[in-house]
Order: C-alpha cells, then sequence, then structure tokens
C-alpha cells in the first residue's frame, strides 16, 4: 500500500476534523444563551451573570474555544451541564445502547439486501418487481412514520411487542427493524443496480462462454465486482446510522446515545452537543477513512489518482 | 445477568414486605408472591390491606398550623402503577437539575409545604408543620418542622432545611432554582424542629417559593464518599418522599417502592414506575396497549384515548397557569399605540380558539392570570370578539390600512396550537392587517424575551409558574424596573411593587387587582385562552387526586 497515499487521507480526516470540532462549537452559541434555557422564571441580570461565571461562559468565546480543543487534546469533552457527569462517560454509556440496534440492524441490511439484490437482478420476475417497489417504499416513507405504524400494528393491535423502552430482546425487534429500512432499500437498490451492470458485462460473458455454473458465475465473478460499493457504503453509513437513531430512539423512548442527543439540543447542553456531534462526525470520517484505504487497497487505480 | 435479576428480585421482594410492616403478615406475603416483572404495567395487584394513617392537616396562608390526626386503620387496596412521564427524572435525580416539571421528585423528596391546588392554599403536606412570618421584623419566616427519617434512617432536621437552601442559593452549585429562590438572605436553625428564613426584604411569598425547592439531605451532601453526584446518579438517592428508587436506568425509568420510614405514607400504590416516553404517539400507544396507566395526552388523541378500555378512562387537565397570549411591541411600531393593541385583543374570537382544544381550554379574562392564579382579578372580564370595532380603532389611529403583522410562534408545537395561531392570523387579516406567522426556535424566542432586543414581531407564547401559581410571579415578567422586562408602564409598576412587598394576604390580593386592572386598561399584550395540558388515566384501576400533576403524586393515587 502507498503510504503516500493513506497519509494524504490522514491530512484529509484531520482537517476535516478540525472544521467539524469548530462548527460544532460555534453553531450552538449561535442559538441562544444556555444560562436562559436553564433557569426559567424570573431571574434577575446578576444573577444570569453569576451563573454565567459559574458555567465559565462569561469568559472571551476564543478562550472557550482554546480551551475546548485542549480538553479534546486529553479527552476531556467537558461536562454535561445538565447532569453534571463527565460528557465522554455519558456518551461511552449511551453508545453502549445504542450499539445492541445498529449493529443488527446493519447486520440486517446486509442479509437481506445483498441476496434480494442479487436474486432480484439475476432472476428478475416478481421478485425483482417487489425489490424494486419495496426499495421505493422505504426510500420515500420517513422511518419515524415506519416506526409509528409498527408501534400501532405489533404493539397496539396485536400486543406482540412491547410500545416502548429498552428491557429485553422483544423490545429490540421494532427499532432495529425500522433502523434497518433504509439501509435495506438503499442496499437492495445498489446491489440490484451493480449486479445487472455486471451481467451484461465482458467478463460474464465470457465465463459462460467458458460454460461456468450460473450460481458459481454469479458468485464468483459478478458479485465480488458489484460488492465493491456496497463495501464503500458500509463504512459510510455506520457513523450515519448512529444518527439515524436520534429519531427513533425517541419514538421507542429508547435511552441510547440518540436520545441523549436529541436532548441534548433541546436542553442547549452545548457540551453533550458538541461530544455528540463530534462522535458522530468522527465515526463518519473514521468509516470514509478506512472505505477510502479499504478501496485504494482493493483498486489499485484509486490510490494512483 | 440472571445474579441481577435475582438480587433485585430480593430487594424488592424485601422492600415490598418492608413497606407492609405493620400491616400484616398476610398482605405482605400476598404481594410477595407478586410477579415481579411490573413493566408492563399491568393493572393494580389488587391486595387488601390495612394501610398506616396519614395526617389531615388543615390549611391557612401565613400562619398555617397542621393538626395530623391519625384516623383509624381502614381497609384499602394496594397495587403497582406506571406513568408516562416526559421528565428530567430520567436523565438524574438531582431535583436542583430543572427549573420546571419539578414535581416529578415528589415520589422521592419532600418540600417544606405543598399547594392545594383546589384551594389554592399552600398546605402543611411537606415537611413543615406550620410557618409564619415574624410581624415585627417581616424578613423572618418562621418553620416549624415535623418528626421524619430520611430513607436511610438518619433523622431529617432543620440543618437540611439550611442546607438546601444555602445550596441552592449559591451559584458555584448550579442549581436552576436559584432564580425562585432570590430573596432568601440567609437561615437559622433555632433547635432540630425549627428553621428561620431571612429574607432580604419582607417576601410575602416565601412560603410559596419553597414549593420550588425539594429538601435535601445535609448527611449526604456532604458525605466525601457520597456527595451530590452520588446522589443524583447513583440511581439510590436519600429523601423523605413516600417512596425509595428500587431501579433507576438513565432516560428510560424510575421503579419506586412505597418507602418503610416514610412519614407520609401513601394512598395504597407501593410500587411505581416513571417511564420515560417523550413522543406523544408512543404515550398514547403505551396507553392504549396497556403498558402504562397514566400519560399526558396528545390533545387531538385525548377523546379517542377516553374511548378505550372499556370506557375506564378519564381525563383531567393538570392544573396550571400555562396559557396563550400574543405579546405585542409595546414601545415602538403601530403597536405602541393604545388603540391598535385594543384593536387586536377585540379581534380574536377566543371562545372559537377554546374550542380548539377539545373542550379543555377557557378564554382568558383579560388579564395575564389565569383563574388560579393568587391576584387573579374577578372583576376584569375578555376584551369582547368585535371585529368592527378593531376596524373603528385602528382607523381612528391611521392605521385604517393595516400593517405587517408577523407572528412568531415557536416550533415543535401540539398541531392544536398551530391551528390557534393560523386561526389568529385569519382574524387580524380580517381586520385588515397583514399577518404572517414565523416559526421560531425557544432559545432564540427566549433571548428575544430576556435580551430585550427590538421587538418586531407579535409573539405567542405562555407563562408556566408550576407551583407557584401567583401574581408575583406571573406578571414579573412585565415589571418595568429591571432592564430585561419590556413593559413599561408606572402606575403598574406602583401596585406591583406595593403588593410584592405586603404582607397582609387580602391587601396583597387588592394590590394585584389593581395591577391587573391597569394592565387590562394598557395591555402589553393580547391575551387568548389557556393552554390545557391533559393528563389521561385507567380510572377502572385508580383514583388521581387533584394536584398539579396527578399522575405523578403516587402517594394521593389510590387503587379501585
Amino acid at each position: 500500500m502507498d503510504t503516500g497515499y493513506i497519509a494524504r487521507r490522514a491530512l484529509q480526516f484531520a482537517v476535516v476534523l478540525w472544521l467539524l470540532v469548530t462548527i460544532l462549537f460555534i453553531i450552538p452559541r449561535l442559538q441562544g444563551d444556555p444560562i436562559l434555557l436553564l433557569t426559567e422564571g424570573d431571574i434577575e441580570p446578576a444573577e444570569i451573570e453569576k451563573l454565567r461565571v459559574a458555567y465559565g461562559l462569561d469568559r472571551p468565546v476564543t478562550v472557550q474555544y482554546l480551551d475546548y480543543l485542549g480538553g479534546l487534546a486529553t479527552g476531556d469533552f467537558g461536562t454535561s451541564i445538565k447532569t453534571s457527569q463527565e460528557v465522554s462517560d455519558l456518551i461511552i454509556q449511551r453508545i453502549q445502547r445504542t450499539l445492541p440496534l445498529v449493529i443488527p440492524a446493519k447486520i440486517l441490511a446486509l442479509v437481506v439486501a445483498i441476496p434480494l439484490g442479487t436474486i432480484a437482478a439475476v432472476r428478475r420476475g416478481w421478485l425483482d418487481t417487489f425489490a424494486v417497489w419495496m426499495s421505493l417504499l422505504f426510500q420515500s416513507v420517513p422511518n419515524f412514520f415506519v416506526a409509528i405504524l409498527l408501534i400501532l400494528l405489533f404493539g397496539v393491535k396485536l400486543h406482540w411487542l412491547p410500545t416502548f423502552g429498552s428491557g429485553g430482546l422483544d423490545h429490540h425487534i421494532l427499532p432495529v427493524a425500522v433502523l434497518a429500512s433504509y439501509p435495506i432499500a438503499r442496499y437492495t437498490r445498489l446491489m440490484r443496480a451493480q449486479v445487472s451492470d455486471a451481467m451484461h458485462s465482458d467478463y460474464v460473458r465470457t465465463a459462460r462462454a467458458k460454460g461456468l455454473a450460473e450460481v458459481v458465475m454469479v458468485r464468483r465473478h459478478v458479485m465480488r465486482n458489484a460488492l465493491l460499493p456496497i463495501v464503500t457504503l458500509i463504512g459510510l453509513d455506520f457513523g450515519t446510522l448512529i444518527g439515524g437513531t436520534i429519531i427513533i430512539e425517541n419514538v421507542f423512548s429508547w435511552p441510547g446515545f440518540g436520545t441523549l442527543t436529541l436532548d441534548a439540543v433541546l436542553r442547549k447542553d452545548y457540551p453533550v452537543i458538541q461530544g455528540a456531534g463530534l462522535t458522530i462526525g468522527f465515526l463518519v470520517l473514521t468509516g470514509s477513512l478506512l472505505a477510502d484505504i479499504a478501496y485504494g487497497y482493493i483498486d489499485p487505480r484509486i490510490r494512483r489518482r | 445477568m440472571e445474579d441481577l435479576r435475582t438480587t433485585l428480585l430480593a430487594r424488592r421482594t424485601f422492600l415490598r414486605g418492608a413497606a407492609l410492616g405493620g400491616v400484616g403478615l398476610a398482605a405482605a406475603a400476598v404481594i410477595g408472591c407478586g410477579d415481579d416483572d411490573d413493566d408492563d404495567g399491568a393493572g393494580p395487584a389488587a391486595t387488601t390491606a390495612p394501610l398506616t394513617a396519614t395526617a389531615t392537616p388543615t390549611a391557612s396562608t401565613g400562619a398555617a398550623t397542621a393538626t395530623p390526626t391519625a384516623a383509624a386503620a381502614e381497609t384499602v387496596k394496594t397495587g403497582s402503577i406506571t406513568v408516562a412521564v416526559q421528565s428530567s427524572v430520567g436523565e438524574t435525580l438531582d431535583p436542583n437539575s430543572t427549573a420546571a416539571i419539578a414535581s416529578d421528585y415528589a415520589g422521592i423528596f419532600d418540600q417544606l409545604l405543598r399547594r392545594d391546588p383546589r384551594t389554592n392554599q399552600y398546605v402543611p403536606e411537606g415537611l413543615a408543620t406550620s410557618w409564619e412570618f415574624d410581624t415585627n421584623n417581616q424578613t423572618r419566616w418562621v418553620f416549624n418542622l415535623r418528626e421524619a427519617d430520611w430513607n436511610d434512617g438518619t433523622p431529617f432536621t432543620a440543618e437540611d432545611v439550611k442546607f438546601t437552601l444555602e445550596y441552592i442559593t449559591n451559584p458555584d452549585n448550579k442549581s436552576r432554582l436559584i432564580s425562585r429562590l432570590n430573596t432568601v438572605d440567609s437561615v437559622e436553625v433555632l433547635d432540630p424542629r425549627t428553621a428561620v428564613v431571612v429574607t432580604k426584604a419582607p417576601d410575602p411569598i416565601l412560603d410559596r417559593r419553597m414549593i420550588s425547592s425539594w429538601v435535601l439531605p445535609k448527611h449526604i451532601y456532604e458525605d466525601p464518599d457520597r456527595g451530590a453526584e452520588w446522589q443524583a446518579l447513583s440511581g439510590k438517592p436519600v429523601g423523605t418522599g413516600s417512596y425509595v428508587v428500587d431501579r433507576w436506568i438513565q432516560a428510560e425509568r424510575t421503579d419506586l417502592v412505597a418507602s418503610a420510614s416514610s412519614w407520609r405514607g401513601n394512598k395504597g400504590i407501593i410500587e411505581a414506575t416513571g417511564a420515560n416516553i417523550t413522543e406523544g404517539s408512543t404515550r398514547a400507544s403505551a396507553f392504549e396497549a396497556g403498558d402504562v396507566a397514566a400519560i399526558n395526552a396528545p390533545l387531538l388523541e385525548v377523546a379517542r384515548l377516553q374511548g378505550l378500555h372499556n370506557g375506564g378512562v378519564s381525563a383531567a387537565v393538570n392544573v396550571s397557569n400555562a396559557h396563550t397570549n400574543f405579546s405585542v411591541e409595546y414601545h415602538e411600531g403601530p403597536t405602541s399605540d393604545l388603540r391598535v393593541r385594543l384593536a387586536l385583543a377585540h379581534a380574536l374570537d377566543n371562545v372559537t380558539y377554546a374550542g380548539l382544544y377539545e373542550g379543555f381550554a377557557e378564554e382568558m379574562q383579560g388579564q395575564q392570570l389565569t383563574r388560579t392564579d393568587f391576584g387573579f382579578n374577578p372583576n376584569v372580564g375578555p376584551y369582547g370578539y368585535d371585529p368592527d370595532m378593531s376596524r373603528t380603532l385602528l382607523r381612528d389611529a391611521g392605521f385604517g390600512n393595516g400593517f405587517d403583522a408577523p407572528i412568531g410562534q415557536l416550533t415543535g408545537n401540539d398541531p392544536v396550537v398551530d391551528a390557534h395561531t393560523l386561526a389568529v392570523k385569519d382574524a387580524f387579516d380580517e381586520i385588515g392587517l397583514q399577518a404572517s406567522i414565523v416559526n421560531i426556535d425557544v432559545s432564540t424566542w427566549r433571548d428575544h424575551i430576556y435580551g430585550r432586543t427590538p421587538r418586531i414581531m407579535i409573539e405567542r407564547w405562555a407563562f408556566s409558574g408550576i407551583g407557584q401559581h401567583d401574581a408575583a410571579f406571573a406578571l414579573s415578567w412585565s415589571e418595568g424596573s429591571q432592564p430585561s422586562k419590556f413593559y413599561a408602564n408606572a402606575d403598574f409598576d406602583r401596585a406591583f411593587n406595593e403588593a410584592i412587598q405586603t404582607m397582609d394576604t387580602d391587601a396583597r390580593e387588592k394590590k394585584f387587582w389593581e395591577a391587573v386592572q391597569v394592565m387590562h386598561d394598557d395591555p402589553p399584550a393580547v391575551w387568548s385562552t389557556t393552554r390545557p395540558s391533559v393528563v389521561v388515566w385507567r380510572s377502572d384501576q385508580y383514583d388521581l387526586s387533584l394536584w398539579e400533576r396527578p399522575a405523578v403524586f403516587f402517594d394521593q393515587i389510590a387503587v379501585v
């Protein structure tokens, strides 16, 4: 592997990460004074000032920024204004609650989408029609709406599954299904398109001419090539999937990273907003970096660019 | 995992038994053998057991005296309940972490006193048995305290009251309640059962302020091995409330069991779970599925929910002074003209708008206070819907052709509220204005309110001083002596400032009436309707007493 290629990618990673940190620092501060949001009721300016001092918000923004950067360098994300917990602890705790949703959703998406997209492209017929319409549906309908419908059907009408919470295995089924719905649609569509293209390529024609069995030909030649963009997407989508839990966890009252983030945004808990945003951004960037490296490894043409 | 469940089971079983200590072995045995998993929020485990009698206080304001009488043991049903909450309890068990919805901590902690919304009286159903101010030195309030224990067995004393008030008013502790108790100067401990609170100036509503704060255990906060963080996040907070926390899953649920050492006792709920469900449609689904027994219901769902469970569902408005009004620019622009503001007031068909709220709202009575507020002026009534008068007033003011009137409204509203705003826009258009709706973020709105930035919008906002239904709180937003306030009317300021320094209750009320009348004649806002929050519950299973947020005052819930 070309070390220059990896170094260039790593430098891009660092620059984008710094931009992300800076944006996350600035944006919450453009949206109002957190002290006013925290202290509902009749509060005098002198008391507001005292609280501002207590939270360190009285210092110049540049000092706050440098302090924030220094903290990040030592792994200190700050302290939650709401709960007084270390943000890093809070994020780790809550991501641990979210991973049992995200990882099964990711696996489910791949297990369903790759065979479905492949079979749809190879066999066509009703399965292809189903795959196309299913993809269209799940890519079009907001997943929070799907979540509400599933709760009504399986929780309220059929009483098969709980309507909220994170207790047992049965609590996982609906949120995992909802989180997987969009990736299933996306991957199925992509896989179908890739396999369709590959099926008309020269090397497939050659394989057929050599008398290779259809199943072997699809598995060895078609799927290997068709999976390349999927591999890229898996890396890129992981952070997106974590970010996607913000709404879904709220609908299912799941106490994970998503609810933590949404709650922090609503309460203007700066340190948590910054920590959560940075976590999502870091995951997306890391996924992207790994995908770039993997892609460069798989396809030498990429790293020569 | 199995070990953990076994531990939880054993602890819970023990606590159940302890809670019913003295109740009878038979009842304890029945409950102890019950299904441990109350996650399903199923109906109460209907057992029958005598309940320890609780105090029956009498109430008055200013010099209240409790006369707890031990009622004869009576037979009551016991059971469990699961309610949906949208609260801070899920995030932290520190009651200082929020300035709102603090009643969600009612199961675990006690205030010095409670407010009975039926009478608007502050009653000795908290840790104070009586209280009065020193008539010679009106900055001194004496609180007589009851015998009570923290749930770890430590006696509750006046030192805890002193610690609590000093803790909250110290900015270093970052309590959200600091603004509620900003008149407290110092606290003296006369003896373990008597605390004296000294205010910076005479403060006739000090007793009402006490409803904001939950009394904290000094010995825990000062324990180097435990402290504030342990109290907030260990899941085992020490309180004097009717319940102790059995299991707490941050951001998900709080399981409570009846405290064996509680002075207050309960009316039959021996296990209570507050499940954090923030999404309205999920709350409605959970209620419909029978997973929870009480919810704050989305308004448009109330009628449907009332038809569920074979009609065994009731609905009631959470007692609150929240309302909707449209505050206007008082100092600049067209609305600085009194005639224009009155034109806006007469343009609103508030009776019709109240109907949007499924029958749970009512027209505001031409003032910022609702009927449940102390200081509500019964002699002041609505302006009345009269668009012709509005047009005349606008013409007289030189705005016969109208003017641009953007109506700011907060984002994330219930659809009913959005419909209300749309109806008001139409009403303003009808009298010739060029109205539009501008959606704004809550923090932007808050900066606008406090920061005194130029007002260019007519806004809709609601005051909600939870637990403090007093004109001193509701009207303080408008008092002009502070630079952060926006209403500057010398007559109002005089009446208001006299009122908040008048210790005599009747005289204070009359002063507030005067302030309300001034504000009615020279309004800084257009008051529209009350803003109801509706609780829906399984009345075939539970009897919810009328407290501000009845679904979370578990000690007041009886099993039917």
